[in-house]
């Protein structure tokens, strides 16, 4: 990103309809990651590919890939004024979208993101995404500035929506609370921009990260595939 | 009833098409008026013998409509219309002036005057849709007396490559002008002069512009409000440029004439920010249709 290397010797990999966690400190590149599967144009591969369902698709341009079925939540969605949710729901669904839920009503008629809160960002975004009918969703700090209730929200609409169309997830955060209610099959820690740690038990990651700090993540045992 | 008109005046060409108005409602071709009724004689303007003189006495049902087009080549349109509205009668007025094809190389130069009496209020909307190659001049006036409101909403998304339109609001005691310009400029000329008058104590209004300009266009929005009365005025000019061939200015002027006068201005341009279009474009829509969705929801 502009010319600055970000990501180095990254592997990852996710199968279908599993849950994966990626977690790290501020700056370490889980961002940049998100961005990059996505293919937002300033983020440039210079090594390596990212293959989706076996196709490369290192080279597609953003809409592309959100056609194929890959898709992200954004941490901090920009307003985009003139449009209300509802019509923009209709302009990208792929189906029908059904929400009996009186916030998610009222959300649809206001316009994208123009004065939502933290909470009402993360809800637009989560039926955003999930409307693409998509086969990956990477959700880049879904949890962020979300105080215990929201999350719950937050959290069950996620899973509600992941079990009914057996996406497979790429979940990013700095936050324990939502790794033990997605229960990941297995989490990642990230560390300037490389992938030092891979667990199936997200529990005991969160517990050495949090008694020792990430910086313990070098040197522990824990990784079943070190780097 | 859907579609159903109070008053309708249909003209295209030369040639009057449609002319029709429900009991209470006067509607004449100009020229006509010009010479039967006093009202019109006194705007009356040599050379100008096009257009509509419609006084609307009783409260209409229905909204009021005129459509001035052109469908052949090299017509040179020369209009005058005149709509005075009685004490406390509301209208609805919608407007279209348009071209029916491309390339017609059509003149449209259009008068106006709208008079709005006491305590009177009036919803009007002007539609343009004009080919490239045709000129568009119009020149608008609205008299608001005392206590009078009016809503005038302007829009051309296909703007010819020459435009200059003028409209000017007169607000007396306690009358209230609420006036929205949108253009959509690609590869046009534009100039728009927007004027509105504090003329009566109490009066208020605002000017509101968002011009959107690409492919060479140019933009130049004169807006102003004069505060000869205490009154209260806002302007609001933003404009997109989308790149960088075309140009825009913003002229916004406030003209205080009385202490007692509130006004307030705020312009702004920008460009379409790439945070947006990255995130429309990871919703599925190409970078064109991305665009394309942020400048309607910018016009809008």
């Amino acid at each position: 990103m502009g010319g600055k290397p970000i990501l180095r010797d990254l592997n990852l990999s996710i199968p279908k309809a599993k849950t994966h966690a990626l977690i790290g400190p501020n700056g370490s590149g889980k961002s940049t990651l998100a961005y990059t599967i996505m293919g937002i144009p300033k983020y440039k591969i210079t090594h390596g590919k990212i293959l989706f369902n076996k196709k490369d698709v290192s080279l597609l341009p953003p809409e592309k890939r959100a056609k194929l079925g890959i898709a992200m939540t954004f941490q901090n969605p920009p307003e985009v004024k003139g449009v209300t949710l509802s019509e923009f729901m209709k302009r990208i669904s792929k189906g029908t979208f059904d929400y009996d839920d009186p916030i998610i009503s009222r959300l649809m008629q206001r316009e994208l993101n123009v004065g939502f809160s933290g909470g009402e960002k993360k809800i637009s975004e989560i039926i955003q995404v999930f409307s693409l009918k998509p086969k990956l969703v990477i959700f880049d700090e879904i949890d962020s500035g979300l105080d215990i209730n929201k999350l719950d929200r937050v959290v069950q609409l996620m899973r509600e929506e992941l079990e009914k169309t057996h996406a497979s997830a790429l979940v990013i955060t700095h936050r324990p609370e939502i790794l033990s209610k997605m229960k990941p099959d297995m989490t990642h820690v990230m560390l300037d921009g490389k992938i030092v740690c891979t667990s199936k038990n997200w529990r005991k990651v969160w517990d050495t990260v949090r008694r020792h700090s990430y910086e313990k993540c070098k040197e522990c045992k824990l990784s079943i595939h070190k780097s | 009833m859907k579609n159903a008109k109070s008053a309708s005046y249909q003209y295209i060409n030369h040639k009057i098409k449609e002319i029709y108005a429900q009991n209470g409602i006067t509607l004449l071709p100009m020229k006509e008026a010009m010479k039967k009724i006093p009202l019109a004689k006194r705007y009356a303007k040599k050379g100008r013998n096009e257009g509509y003189f419609m006084w609307v006495k009783k409260q209409p049902k229905f909204p009021l409509s005129s459509c001035v087009s052109v469908s052949s080549k090299n017509i040179s349109q020369h209009v005058l219309n005149l709509l005075v509205v009685e004490k406390g009668i509301h209208v609805d007025m919608l407007s279209l002036c348009n071209a029916l094809v491309e390339n017609l190389n059509a003149t449209h130069d259009a008068k106006g005057t709208i008079i709005l009496k006491e305590g009177a209020s009036a919803t009007f909307k002007s539609i343009h849709r004009w080919g490239k190659d045709d000129k568009l001049t119009t020149n608008y006036r609205f008299v608001l007396e005392k206590d009078a409101k009016l809503s005038y909403y302007y829009k051309s998304l296909s703007p010819p490559a020459r435009m200059d339109i003028k409209t000017t609001v007169l607000c007396y005691e306690g009358a209230k002008a609420d006036m929205e310009i949108v253009i959509n400029a690609s590869g046009s000329d534009v100039k728009t002069t927007d004027t509105l008058y504090l003329n009566g104590d109490n009066a208020s209004g605002t000017i509101k512009s968002r011009i959107v300009v690409s492919n060479g266009s140019e933009a130049k929005v004169y807006s102003q409000i004069v505060g000869n009365a205490a009154g209260r005025g806002h302007l609001d000019c933003q404009g997109m440029l989308l790149d960088n061939e075309s140009r825009v200015t913003f002229i916004p002027k406030l003209i205080d004439k009385n202490k007692d006068v509130t006004m307030t201005h705020e312009a702004s341009i920008g460009k379409i920010s790439e945070e947006e279009l990255n995130y429309l474009r990871s919703r599925g829509l190409s970078e064109d249709e991305a665009i394309e969705l942020i400048v309607n929801g910018f016009l809008r």
